[in-house]
């Protein structure tokens, strides 16, 4: 098969080509929780080029037929040409980030208006992981530790400080009530006989320093209690591959779809042992999905693999000033949409609506333009996210369209592969030629860079050619008719396409881009790295993904083993 | 207030509750008899290092400025050199002295006095912004290169000494990056603001409270980890990190004790400058507030960069020394020995105005001892580097060869104290490269292919 020969090809080109490996080889992983600009080579671009993508495995061996996994149309399985080569360490002890300390706060403190607290915390610096909120990027160092600290005693004062904050936080006014019941709502479990004596002995300090009364003795019990482990880690401390207890899963649970902590509903559904069953789980996650924390943390994911926050960093002289406060906006609006909806990767990758404002109308040609950013329905040619001008403008040159950037990030954040970086800055492209189109300027350049380019990144990214630097629809480059053709393995057969358009369709029906997505989703909602043991999860995920949403393939995962139990991997 | 106030105070939140305490108190710290008694950062290997940047302006008189020749420093030594740089005689044995240094080379020279504090930190041949006075950098400066590393996305501490709002050239030292500069703090009341929080009457009372009740808190967290450490099916990397979050409480309880304390702080000083108006006689004075201010931000791990532009690009500073008493001269004229910004005259030209840099080169080490003196009182000589140097070596010829720098501290151990030593004509980024590995030790980062020039790290200042 012509398809998988290339993928090998790819493969290993990079190791038989001693020129080829010197500038393709694979740098270190890029983190991609930075929101970064899209990766496309520094200096042939022209952009800010920053190297990499993040963590994401390259192409291996191709599809496996044996697996059974086929998608729609009835395509061999070739989802298993994704690596899951991740380390994950499958922590016991997942610390939380900065945005769930932030949100579990507010709620255990019952906060009516956001505090902001943890907008100043400082993020640790850590390995290259697919998310922020990777396991091996959470931990308290010093400089977290003071942040915590100060925050804690802020938000103490923020919740005693007034007779209504006081009484949101607790009706009563004895210490061992208040104790036992913000206990259970900070350790998201009910104390022990032992710490409720410990956190009582707090209380009675707290009044003890700063003179009687329940604001001062409770004060200090919430000090103490947010800088605990037992608040500022989400534990699973049950034997290698048991299920989790009701309330490990409820908080697992609340943090993975809510990002916060669990509700005292939650928690009473916990102790009733209602989170015992997977169907149980499957109700809670599914009302849960309905709730707008969710929509939130679907935000923050879509914003992460995709890059949102780069959209709106634009900067190029070209790119007109009112264009720029639309291009992130009208990015996550999309993306809220599409899970909103109940739709999933299909609609990111074929959905003909847009969210469109003043400046993007004209990018778009739509006239009248609206007043503001609202969702509208695109001209058909254009379909999904990537054919969307913030994503065509990101991935953009003053000059022209930024071909490798694009079909780069199309290759790493829907296929899955890991486009490897140069190593040495590569030179950048020579001015267009009389008559030269920029797709003959960019073949002629990557000419010596075959495995990456001719084979992966540049058939990708010429299917986008149709569109300029800004993502308008332009017909010809530089005098001549613009062509958008390629072909590309997908679901293991090399296929033609037009245009961007048609290649979008390929993809939203290509296993691999709907296991990509799966993978994607597992590690951010398990906070891990991706592996190998993960895989027949991910297949039952894709499939989900190819003919149902963003939402099932959630509630899919939160019925899974690697869910509900505590892994066997190695600690 | 100055409209360049750092953005430091809408980030940090969480350092002035701090160091004020969540009711609002002032703090003046007593060392506790109920904190852990040991050296501070005692608990880190390696604890961190802290970095502090200073750039001069307008050159020195080189003649009269270093001792005669490299060598050993030594109180009574540098006491009897009769040179500038006697000033600094108590600091001898932590002190070290750099000739031999030269900017990067880049084609043409618009205005060396922007463009040479550019290069100061940066080692970067500046970028021409258009105009040539408002020359930029190519890369961060070495003070935001740290800081980043060290705790991301909060910068250094960037100060000014100086008429900031001249509208002429101003602050040209610290670069978050290419053509990024950092905004400055130009009056100390608001660093001390930004450390401080405001002052009440509850004083040491509610110091007090603060710390026990954080005593008790760290005890208990402390008890609950390592119950949990102790757990059977907690594996390594888990215990490891426990561990880190132990140390950690512990470091923050060392910070707590002695030297992160307002004692030193010339409080009413400060407290005058709540309507603080440039005066060009007082920029040293406002040199030796920002060095009190740093040094404690340092003993309290506030920030781990700081920078301080002394002077402006076109110094409007008018040093009271003998030889300029009636010519109130401002520097800048001192120094190119005529009574231009732009022509520049030599020293036998005007004698008097030769005479006058000398001894304002004098009066600047008096400043910078004075404000080394609130280091040294710290216990920051080996956890700490302060680095000066100037944005070209000499007044009249702005030459950027042979600029003289002074560093003093150990910066955790990496650095030659008591030596006076030759860098031998050799580029600016390798001092940097070692002062920013010194400063990163904790980190585990080596560094040595800052700015522009031969890779590697300057043996000489390497202890």
């Amino acid at each position: 098969m012509v398809g998988f020969a290339h993928r090998l090809g790819f493969a290993v080109a990079l190791a038989a080509v001693p020129g080829l490996a010197s500038s393709c080889r694979r740098a270190p992983a890029k983190e991609r929780a930075d929101g970064g600009t899209i990766t496309g080579a520094a200096g042939i671009t022209g952009a800010a080029g920053t190297a990499g993508a993040g963590g994401r495995a390259g192409a291996g061996p191709g599809g496996d037929a044996a697996s059974g996994t086929g998608g729609a149309g009835g395509q061999p399985g070739s989802s298993t040409g994704i690596n899951l080569d991740g380390s994950p360490t499958y922590t016991r002890m997942q610390r939380l980030t900065n945005q769930q300390w932030e949100r579990a706060v507010a709620g255990v403190l019952r906060f009516a208006a956001p505090a902001n607290l943890a907008q100043s915390f400082s993020a640790p610096a850590a390995p290259a992981t697919d998310f922020s909120n990777n396991e091996k990027r959470l931990y308290v160092d010093a400089q977290a530790e003071m942040d915590f600290e100060a925050a804690s005693e802020k938000a103490a004062a923020l919740a005693t400080g007034t007779p209504d904050a006081l009484a949101r936080l607790y009706a009563g006014a004895d210490a061992t009530g208040f104790v036992r019941a913000f206990g259970r709502r900070a350790f998201r479990r009910p104390l022990t006989a032992d710490e409720e004596t410990k956190y009582q002995g707090i209380f009675t300090l707290g009044e003890t320093l700063y003179g009687a009364g329940f604001a001062n003795g409770a004060a200090l019990v919430i000090r103490a209690m947010l800088q605990s482990p037992k608040f500022l880690y989400r534990s699973e401390l049950g034997p290698a591959g048991a299920p989790l207890d009701g309330y490990e899963v409820a908080s697992k649970l609340s943090f993975a779809l809510l990002g916060t902590t669990p509700s005292d509903e939650l928690l009473d559904a916990a102790a009733a042992g209602s989170l015992d069953s997977s169907d149980g789980l499957e109700r809670a996650a599914r009302a849960m999905l309905e709730q707008p924390d969710a929509l939130a943390v679907l935000r923050d994911f879509h914003g992460q693999l995709y890059r949102l926050d780069g959209a709106g960093a634009v900067e190029r002289p070209g790119v007109p000033a009112a264009l720029k406060p639309e291009l992130a906006e009208a990015s996550y609006r999309f993306f809220d949409t599409v899970f909103a909806n109940g739709e999933g990767l299909r609609a990111i990758l074929t959905s003909t609506r847009a969210f469109v404002g003043p400046g993007l109308a004209q990018s778009y040609g739509i006239q009248p333009a609206p007043a503001q950013i609202e969702e509208l329905a695109l001209d058909p040619s254009r379909i999904g996210y990537f054919m969307q001008v913030p994503f065509l403008l990101r991935a953009g040159r003053d000059d022209g369209p930024d071909t490798i950037a694009r079909g780069a990030a199309v290759a790493n954040d829907v296929l899955c592969l890991a486009v490897p970086s140069h190593v040495a800055p590569p030179p950048p492209l020579p001015p267009l030629a009389a008559g030269q189109t920029d797709r003959a300027r960019v073949e002629a350049a990557t000419a010596s860079c075959a495995g990456c380019h001719a084979d992966v990144v540049n058939p990708l990214g010429f299917a986008f050619e149709g569109f300029d630097g800004l993502g308008r629809r332009r017909d010809a480059d530089n005098g001549v008719a613009v062509d958008a053709s390629g072909r590309y393995p997908v679901g293991g057969v090399e296929r033609p396409f037009a245009d961007a358009r048609e290649l979008m369709r390929l993809l939203a029906d290509d296993a691999q881009a709907h296991t990509c997505y799966a993978k994607m989703l597992t590690g951010y909602a398990l906070q891990r790295d991706v592996v190998e043991a993960d895989r027949p999860l991910l297949q039952d995920l894709a499939a989900v993904s190819r003919t149902k949403s963003l939402k099932e393939m959630i509630v899919s995962l939160v019925r899974s083993a690697a869910f509900r139990s505590r892994p066997g991997g190695a600690p | 207030m100055s409209a360049t106030r750092s953005r430091l105070a809408h980030v940090l939140p969480n350092r002035r509750a701090f160091l004020r305490g969540a009711a609002g108190a002032a703090v003046a710290l007593p060392f506790l008899e109920s904190l852990p008694e040991r050296s501070p950062w005692a608990a880190d290997d390696p604890p961190p290092v802290f970095a502090f940047f200073i750039s001069t302006v307008c050159g020195v008189v080189s003649a009269k400025f270093f001792p005669d020749a490299p060598g050993p420093l030594t109180q009574a030594g540098l006491a009897a050199s009769g040179k500038a740089t006697s000033q600094l005689a108590a600091h001898a044995d932590n002190l070290l002295f750099l000739s031999g240094i030269n900017w990067p080379r880049w084609a043409n020279v618009y205005d060396a006095h922007a463009e040479g504090l550019v290069a100061a930190l940066t080692a970067r041949p500046p970028v021409k912004n258009g105009d040539a006075t408002k020359a930029t950098s190519g890369g961060p400066s070495a003070d935001a290169y740290i800081a980043e590393m060290a705790h991301p996305g909060k910068g250094p501490i960037a100060l000014y000494a100086g008429n900031v709002k001249n509208g002429f050239e101003a602050q040209r030292l610290s670069f978050a990056g290419p053509g990024q500069l950092n905004p400055v703090i130009d009056n100390p009341y608001n660093l001390y603001l930004d450390l401080m929080g405001l002052a009440t009457s509850s004083g040491d009372q509610a110091a007090r409270q603060l710390l026990q009740s954080r005593k008790s808190v760290h005890d208990l967290v402390r008890e609950e980890l390592t119950s949990l450490m102790q757990h059977p099916r907690l594996g390594a990397t888990d215990k490891q990190r426990l561990q880190q979050h132990f140390d950690a409480i512990r470091d923050a309880e060392i910070t707590m004790g002695g030297l992160c304390t307002t004692t030193g702080l010339d409080v009413p000083a400060l407290e005058a400058l709540q309507t603080f108006k440039w005066n060009a006689h007082r920029t040293d004075e406002m040199v030796r507030l920002h060095m009190s201010l740093v040094a404690m931000a340092f003993a309290c791990n506030y920030r781990r960069a700081a920078s301080l532009q002394w002077g402006d690009p076109y110094d409007l500073t008018i040093y009271d020394v003998p030889s300029n008493l009636d010519r109130q001269w401002k520097f800048t004229y001192v120094s190119h020995r005529l009574m231009s910004d732009s022509a520049i005259g030599n020293d036998a030209g005007d004698p008097l105005a030769a005479q006058a840099h000398a001894e304002v080169d004098a009066v600047r080490m008096q400043t910078l001892a004075a404000g080394l003196d609130h280091f040294k009182a710290r216990g920051l000589a080996d956890r700490c580097l302060v680095m000066w140097t100037l944005n070209y070596a000499e007044g009249p010829s702005h030459s950027f060869q042979n600029v003289p720098h002074i560093v003093w501290g150990s910066g955790g151990g990496f650095l030659k104290q008591g030596q006076y030593v030759d860098a031998g004509g050799t580029t600016n980024n390798r001092l940097l490269n070692t002062l920013i590995s010194a400063a990163l030790q904790d980190k585990h980062v080596t560094v040595e292919t800052f700015g522009d020039g031969p890779t590697g790290m300057l043996d000489v200042a390497r202890r």
